[in-house]
């Protein structure tokens, strides 16, 4: 592996950033090696020094998702910065994917729960039909789709306190620092 | 030494090597090698990042010797949280240290 391989894959690696700033990147690691260079090391050196272009990308993986998802905290942002947070070592399998697999099924069971509720005149419907009993039951239902009604609206607050919760952990579980911390 | 734990040092390094003098990448990697072994090539995606929340400032001079060089410049913002950081890490530092001496 020579500095131009190594730059080729690492280009490879970083596919999932901007252009403009997988560029950046890229003049910084060719810097690199130029200024390794001048002191006198060789390709093969370096190379051993810096890692491989795939625990490269995965440090800029993580990195891009945490920021995603805290500038736009949503199931989908979130899970992916947990998960390429989990691609950075094993370490992160039990102490981040387990806890947010386990934690997500409070606000996730809370949504089930209401939707039942929410449906549940045509659920009654299809067992019993049009008869009396559906009417009588008129009452009940009322209050179970009004139930529904304010555990989704439970639920959803509690899936965006979730995210919040979850972003933080990943800020503390990786050591960043932010602007907030000022 | 444990990886999640050196990254954090890392950065109090990165910031406190910076408030020093403006430092180019390479530079900064040599002067955190000289002292302790780090995989070189994470170094790039953590001052990224500080430059992204606007902890450093960049700008690129010529040189004597080959391209020019992107040099970081600590903001003031930076300084401060470099002083949290580096008031957090004495604490640490000092109560373990107690903790090592006690009998």
């Amino acid at each position: 592996l020579d500095k131009k391989s190594y730059l080729i894959n690492l280009e490879n690696e970083l596919n999932f950033l901007p252009l403009s700033e997988k560029q950046e990147v890229l003049e910084d690691y060719e810097e690199y090696f130029v200024m390794a260079h001048e002191n006198g090391r060789s390709d093969e050196d370096i190379i051993k020094g810096l890692g491989s272009p795939r625990k490269i990308a995965k440090e800029f993986l993580a990195q891009s998702e945490i920021t995603k998802a805290s500038d736009n905290p949503s199931l989908n942002s979130v899970s992916r910065a947990v998960f390429a947070t989990v691609g950075l070592g094993l370490f992160n399998l039990v102490f981040v994917l387990a806890p947010f697999i386990v934690m997500i099924l409070i606000p996730f069971s809370l949504f089930v729960i209401s939707a039942v509720f929410l449906t549940s005149p045509i659920i009654l419907l299809f067992q019993e039909g049009l008869t009396v009993s559906f009417f009588t039951s008129i009452f009940l239902m009322i209050g179970l789709v009004g139930l529904g009604l304010l555990l989704i609206v439970a639920s959803i607050k509690l899936f965006k306190y979730f995210y919040q919760v979850t972003l933080s952990y990943l800020h503390f579980n990786l050591n960043i620092v932010r602007r907030k911390h000022i | 030494m444990n990886v999640q734990f050196k990254k954090g040092v890392l950065e109090l390094c990165v910031l406190v090597l910076a408030s020093k003098k403006d430092r180019y990448g390479y530079e900064l990697v040599e002067e955190i090698s000289k002292k302790f072994l780090i995989s070189e090539g994470t170094i790039y995606p953590l001052v990224r990042r500080l430059t992204k929340e606007g902890f450093f400032s960049t700008y690129l001079m010529e040189s004597s010797e080959g391209p020019p060089r992107k040099y970081y410049k600590i903001t003031d913002d930076g300084i401060q949280v470099m002083e949290k950081l580096v008031a957090e890490w004495q604490q640490f530092t000092k109560g373990v240290n107690e903790m090592l001496e006690e009998e």
